[in-house]
């Protein structure tokens, strides 16, 4: 009963849904009041419903209801709970219901708290938003229904995929997915702002902030989803240039171009037409992300064929959204008037200069992770080529270099002009130190690969150069060292949240080079009581034992690591099979130092007794995590900037008799 | 129930739609307003970043002047704009109406694609009386779950009886009879040796032995029956001893003897008559010369005063069995003793009978009997293959 409630109630929503696509927006253009904040309401409801309905799916789980097909396939009764919960959104089916259900609290969020926004824009971008809803639902209960019944039920379920049963892996898709459909947001009022032909002023105050929150998610969830790829996958790496990994980085890419243009729209009233660009391509690439990864196209080409009823489904309404989007941008965007003016050498030059780097990134990966499904199709499945690391090593470090760079010059211009020798002068410590440090590593590492050189050099550069434009903005040694410490206390949150992103990125940067350049791998087979030094770390293997997890067998391998005779740690790697789809998982067993991360991975045992291991040394790794983390420390820093929140305006006139309904 | 919740859920949502709608909107504040006061925000914000070094004199004045500017735009908008207006009674109307259709519409697609009316079925509340398909290795399952349980509640409560004959009969229907004896032994002993339960546990540890008896599991069936000689179990076992010593007429005089006191409508009667018939054409006799003794008649009046003795005819030390352990019938007329737990205990005999087959296929009467059990358990595709599997032995 519980679970055929929520399948009503995700129906229900697509009923609703559909009005909010109609009312309001017939409502906007009448300058019908009433029509107009009929989307407050049904936003509210919208995300009620669909609470409903994830809540009815995650009590079927929780309660191992083996009369639901989506449960059977993704659950087993001897799971832990965390995994139950987690396998909610662990599959196909689930993780469009998170999808839909994050869009509906977003709505609702709209509906609540834009108290400030025209009520015809807020309207308009409800109703866009009520549309991109209807498009998910129809998915959800025409071809990927989760709440499909079976009967007789079945004895157990088949488990979820054991890579999957992991603490990082539970809160990952979740995260990414608060990016995508953040993005929505911004999508939603780009095409508000297309349909009225202006772009308001609170217009990209609006946004920026909703753009600003999904930025964070994804930012987060890429981070959480390569450290689970770090220590699960067992290979000592974190990003593979995977289509998957793509998918996600591109609306990343193209999210960050948008955040920084949104700055410019707000500031500086220009750039619009390119930002509600940039509105539609992140959520394009959002959209384009969710589906690549879910409908198994990326496997194989084929894959989709043989489910035509959803890759159909996937394509038209990728093409109504983003062909639609397009189209009426083409119309639409002309109309858009810009007001200020601007020199190329200037602040919005630079973020111009930011966004053409970012953009074109993307295009690179796009081209790159779709340029084997090309091939694949084309030849009918004769060809198949694979585009891997070195392809997007060899084109993105060169272009994201050069972006780097500037992102230390970009702050210290003035808007409208800037003076670039000025600026220059004023990062002569960063480019003295960042040469001396390349110079340094040039000699140190002798010969390796010349990009341990660059990261260095430019993470340096761009460590440095942002913390001097602090200093510049505090007037640090010019002014008495109070005052300007009163004026460090005192800067915006949103300036603080710039120089937190930057140097963030600048700590990945370097995480990234450490990682990438320096990795020290051995393999080996190994008794007990046996040793292998590595980057001058002594890992002593000191045995394997049968242990029983919940629902996986596992070997549990000791290592005890020492430098210089003093233990330093002990890690424990685990070989897990996972009894119901007898899949075998690795865990790695990992320390982390802020030098680098102590890897070991355990193998095959050997009929001699031995296991054969793997010890990594992963330099800088933590430099990476800790990198992400300010990102996202930053940009919610950024978000709690009270500029974010201006009154509305009051009520010019109250029509007699009438009650204020909020 | 379901009805009435999505009832309700329905209501609840069209009147979240329509309340504020009929209720009306206070008219917002015109649309330039909004904008003017971001720019009066921007020009506050200007002032801070000029004062911080962000921005040059001649440019902040530049910016000053642009967003001046647009706030006189602003004004100028709000002139020419266009009153909003409420919604007229026909416009109430047409959304009273789209709010009404939504959740017939909801409705109708429900009853195209959902299963109204389908309960749940969360793992712990299962009892699978409807999954026929793979019913015996799903009862297994929850019973085990059951067994699990109840231990628990036992650890609590370990001088409970109630509990460890449950867990003794759950266990019996998993077919685990060596736990099965064990709960029974602890039942048995907490009770005073209750006859009913006497015979249980002897009747399990008769099953744990692959049907061999002992004396002790023989005395503990006389016991039984000396205590309560209306039970049909212990003469059941008592007779099938006797045939699979060779006394195959004292067998069936001791089963017509149990059918002489027994209502003739007890469901076990008709195989008891097959295993007298059987006996009868094995062992040459005429089954319908063999009258009730006296004391089985004295049973049906209700005035038996004493029962014969008996030996046991078989054990550990008798010669190789005439009858080799109890064939299904046997089974199957035992557990008519106790019809709550006989399907399932059919079950653990044929599911060891078809084990057996598997690792040794060459027996033809095996396999006779596995169709036929399966037939009786109305398993027809399982009979259909043992049926395959012996043609196919048979042709070779």
């Amino acid at each position: 009963m519980i679970a055929e409630l929520g399948h009503f109630a995700l129906i229900l929503a697509l009923t609703v849904a559909c009005l909010q696509g109609v009312v309001p927006l017939v409502g906007a253009h009448r300058g019908q009041i009433s029509w107009m904040r009929f989307a407050d309401q049904s936003s509210v409801v919208q995300f009620v419903l669909v609470a409903i309905s994830f809540g009815c799916l995650t009590y079927a789980y929780v309660t191992s209801d083996f009369s639901l097909v989506n449960v059977v396939q993704n659950s087993h009764s001897a799971k832990p709970m965390l995994y139950k919960i987690s396998g909610v959104w662990g599959n196909h089916e689930g993780s469009m219901l998170l999808w839909v259900l994050i869009l509906a609290i977003f709505g609702a969020a709209v509906a609540l708290f834009g108290r400030y926004l025209p009520p015809a824009l807020k309207a308009r971008a409800l109703s866009i938003q009520a549309l991109v809803a209807i498009g998910f639902y129809l998915f959800i209960l025409l071809t990927s229904n989760p709440f499909e019944r079976m009967f007789p039920p079945a004895q157990d379920g088949q488990d979820l995929n054991p890579l999957l049963q992991d603490p990082g892996l539970a809160f990952h898709p979740p995260m990414l997915y608060l990016g995508y459909v953040g993005f929505s947001m911004a999508f939603s009022f780009a095409i508000a702002a297309l349909i009225e032909g202006r772009v308001d002023a609170a217009w990209a105050r609006w946004v920026r902030p909703w753009t600003l929150a999904a930025w964070c998610f994804l930012t987060g969830g890429i981070a959480l989803g390569s450290w689970w790829a770090y220590y699960e996958l067992g290979w000592g790496g974190f990003w593979f240039w995977d289509p998957v990994e793509n998918a996600s980085f591109m609306p990343w890419l193209i999210g960050t171009a948008l955040l920084h243009s949104c700055v410019v729209v707000e500031k500086r009233d220009t750039m619009k037409s390119w930002t509600i660009f940039l509105a539609i391509v992140a959520f394009s690439f959002s959209l384009l992300g969710t589906f690549l990864v879910r409908s198994g196209v990326l496997t194989s080409v084929h894959a989709f064929a043989t489910d035509p009823e959803r890759g159909v489904f996937i394509l038209i309404l990728l093409l109504i959204v983003i062909g639609g989007s397009f189209a009426l941008y083409a119309w639409r965007a002309p109309q858009l008037k810009s007001t200020g003016l601007f020199q190329p050498i200037s602040r919005e030059g630079a973020l111009l200069l930011n966004n053409l780097l970012m953009g074109t990134a993307a295009g690179v990966v796009l081209l790159g992770t779709l340029y084997p499904l090309f091939i694949d199709a084309i030849s009918n499945g004769q060809d198949k080529i694979s585009v891997g690391a070195p392809f997007f090593n060899a084109v993105f470090i060169p272009l994201m270099t050069p972006m780097v760079a500037a992102m230390a010059v970009g702050p210290l211009l003035a808007w409208k002009r800037g003076d670039l020798a000025r600026a220059l002068k004023t990062l002569w410590l960063a480019f003295v130190a960042a040469f001396a440090l390349a110079v340094a590593t040039w000699v140190w590492q002798s010969g390796q690969s010349p990009w341990g050189i660059v990261g260095v050099a430019i993470g340096s550069w761009l460590a440095i150069g942002t913390l001097i434009e602090l200093a510049e903005r505090i007037r640090l040694f010019r002014l008495p060292l109070g005052q300007s410490l009163r004026r460090l206390v005192n800067q915006p949150r949103a300036t603080w949240g710039m120089t937190l992103a930057h140097f963030g990125l600048a700590l990945a940067v370097f995480g990234v080079t450490g990682a990438g350049a320096w990795k020290v791998e051995s393999v080996q087979s190994m008794r007990p009581g046996e040793t292998v030094t590595v980057s001058g770390y002594e890992f002593r293997f000191d045995g394997a034992a049968e242990k029983q997890g919940p629902n996986y067998l596992t070997t549990e391998a000791r290592f005890t690591v020492s430098k210089d005779g003093d233990v330093v740690a002990q890690l424990f790697p685990e070989k897990r099979v996972y009894t119901v789809r007898q899949m075998p998982t690795t865990e790695a067993g990992i320390h982390t130092l802020l030098s680098g991360d102590l890897y070991a991975v355990v193998g095959d045992s050997k009929s001699d007794g031995s296991y054969v291991t793997r010890i990594y040394f992963n330099p800088l790794v933590a430099w990476m995590w800790i990198g992400s983390l300010t990102m996202v420390l930053g940009g919610a820093l950024s978000l709690s900037d009270r500029r974010f929140r201006i009154g509305a305006p009051k009520r010019s006139a109250v029509p007699a008799g009438a009650q204020p309904a909020e | 129930m379901f009805w009435v919740l999505a009832g309700l859920m329905t209501i609840v949502v069209v009147a979240l739609l329509l309340v504020p709608q009929l209720r009306g909107y206070a008219s917002a504040a015109r649309r330039a307003e909004y904008d003017v006061n971001v720019y009066k925000d921007q020009l506050v914000e200007l002032d801070r970043d000029q004062a911080e070094g962000r921005i040059g004199g001649a440019e902040a004045d530049a910016a000053r002047l642009e967003i001046q500017r647009r706030l006189l735009a602003a004004a100028d908008d709000a002139e020419g704009e266009d009153a909003q207006s409420a919604a007229s009674g026909k416009g109430k109307a047409m959304i009273v109406a789209a709010v009404l259709t939504a959740p017939l519409a909801a409705l109708v697609f429900y009853l195209q694609t959902g299963s109204p009316g389908m309960p749940d079925f969360p793992l712990a509340e299962r009892t699978d009386q409807h999954n026929t398909q793979s019913a015996a290795s799903v009862e297994g399952q929850s019973m085990q779950q059951l067994a699990a349980r109840l231990q628990d509640r036992l650890r609590e409560n370990p001088d409970d009886p109630r509990g460890w004959i449950l867990l003794g009969r759950t266990y019996a229907n998993t077919g685990d009879s060596r736990q099965a004896a064990a709960a029974y032994q602890r039942a048995v002993e907490l009770t005073n040796r209750d006859p009913e339960l006497l015979a249980d546990w002897a009747e399990a540890r008769l099953m744990a032995r692959e049907g061999t008896f002992t004396p002790e599991i023989f005395a503990d069936f006389l016991e039984a029956r000396d205590k309560n000689p209306l039970l049909p179990k212990p003469w059941f076992y008592i007779g099938l001893d006797k045939a699979m010593g060779g006394d195959l007429e004292g067998a069936a005089q001791i089963w017509t003897d149990l059918l002489a006191f027994q209502p003739a409508d007890a469901p076990f009667v008709a195989a008891i008559r097959d295993q007298i018939a059987r006996a009868a054409r094995d062992g040459g006799f005429d089954a319908a010369a063999i009258e009730p003794s006296e004391t089985a008649k004295k049973l049906a009046e209700g005035v038996a005063d004493s029962l014969p003795k008996e030996a046991p005819s078989s054990g550990e030390s008798a010669a190789a069995p005439v009858v080799p352990g109890p064939t299904q019938e046997q089974v199957r007329a035992a557990q008519e003793m106790t019809a709550e737990d006989r399907q399932a205990f059919i079950r653990s005999m044929v599911e060891r009978l078809a084990e057996k087959l598997e690792e040794n296929p060459n027996d033809p009467a095996g396999w006779e009997r596995l169709i036929r059990a399966y037939d009786v358990l109305g398993e027809t595709e399982k009979a259909e293959e043992a049926r395959e599997s012996l043609k196919a032995l048979q042709a070779n």
